[in-house]
């Protein structure tokens, strides 16, 4: 019986050790933002270049347009993979903003900006903003 | 003599065999774990190089900030000084670029390499967007000789957009950096 118990003791030490390094050193796994930090550069980088461009305003008003351009920059072998975009636009009514339907996504990021337009000699505010994201 | 028999019972062998076996097995669990590990340290050095990279040449002007006029180069960035806004870079540098690097010849593409501070080979390519049709045209192509590149293994890449400003006309682009 003496040998025994002494086996029993050693199985035990060994799953306490086991069970004290899983808790000490848990299980290695990497995590990395780079994906979602890329998305949002993508993001930042298309509205500015948008606004560069001198388009916010015919975007805000024109969803052809706007979906012109975002195919044009991202198709999918450029992008590797599926992206989806979207807009959402905030102002008065008498600059005649067109809504835009947001697509289903897993994954997204937006971005806004405030630009002003000048029709009839009068001065509008609204709000354009971009979205991009991972359908899947 | 007689009273040293059985110090080393067959039990407290298996026992410190079972031990040992333990010890060793958690020992080979954790230390796979070790060389990738290494690889993701390299693999987010690698991402944050290409980053700051695309980030020096779109929304950097350079040192001189007119250095695409005014050389000696300290310092490559392709943001257009006159404006000073992100994301809007200068057709005068990238053709001062195109004009200067020829990166086919291996002094120049290290003297760039060094410009930029990599340590790591990269290529850059920038090109034109037509709005209408989504067509790339290339506007600027810098990578390493086919015999010289040194593949490691871990390699990153970033597309930006941008627009560049063609003597008054401002235009769309992207830019491709890779850094291996």
């Amino acid at each position: 019986m003496k040998g025994i118990v002494t086996i029993l003791e050693v199985m035990l030490t060994g799953v306490i050790l086991i069970l004290a390094f899983l808790h000490f050193f848990p299980q290695y796994s990497v995590k990395t933002e780079w994906d979602s930090v890329l998305l949002s550069v993508k993001v930042r980088d298309t509205l500015n270049t948008i606004d560069r461009l001198n388009k916010t305003y015919e975007f805000a008003t024109n969803n052809v347009s706007f979906d012109n351009f975002m195919n044009n920059i991202f198709y999918p072998e450029m992008t590797e993979g599926v992206l989806i975009w979207w807009k959402e636009v905030d102002g008065p009514e008498e600059i005649n903003l067109t809504d835009y339907r947001v697509p289903y996504f897993t994954e997204g990021h937006k971005e806004s900006m405030v630009d002003v337009v000048n029709i009839s000699n009068t001065y509008y505010n609204y709000t354009f903003t971009l979205g991009l994201g991972y359908p899947y | 003599m007689s009273e040293l028999k059985g110090q080393l019972t067959l039990e407290y062998l298996i026992s410190f065999v079972v031990f040992i076996g333990l010890v060793v097995y958690i020992y080979l669990l954790y230390s796979k774990n070790i060389p990738s590990f290494v690889q993701e340290v390299e693999k987010e050095e690698v991402r944050s190089k290409v980053y700051q990279l695309s980030e020096l040449l779109i929304n950097d002007p350079g040192e001189p900030d007119d250095w695409d006029v005014n050389p000696p180069i300290e310092r490559i960035g392709l943001s257009d000084q006159n404006t000073n806004k992100p994301n809007l870079i200068s057709k005068s540098k990238i053709d001062k670029l195109n004009n200067t690097f020829d990166c086919s010849v291996d002094a120049e593409y290290d003297e760039l390499q060094d410009l930029f501070a990599l340590n790591r080979q990269f290529s850059i390519n920038i090109s034109d967007i037509d709005q209408t049709n989504g067509q790339r045209t290339e506007l600027f192509v810098c990578m390493p000789r086919p015999g010289r590149i040194r593949r490691t293994g871990i390699e990153s890449k970033v597309t930006r957009i941008t627009a560049y400003n063609d003597s008054g006309d401002i235009k769309l682009a992207e830019v491709i950096v890779k850094v291996w």
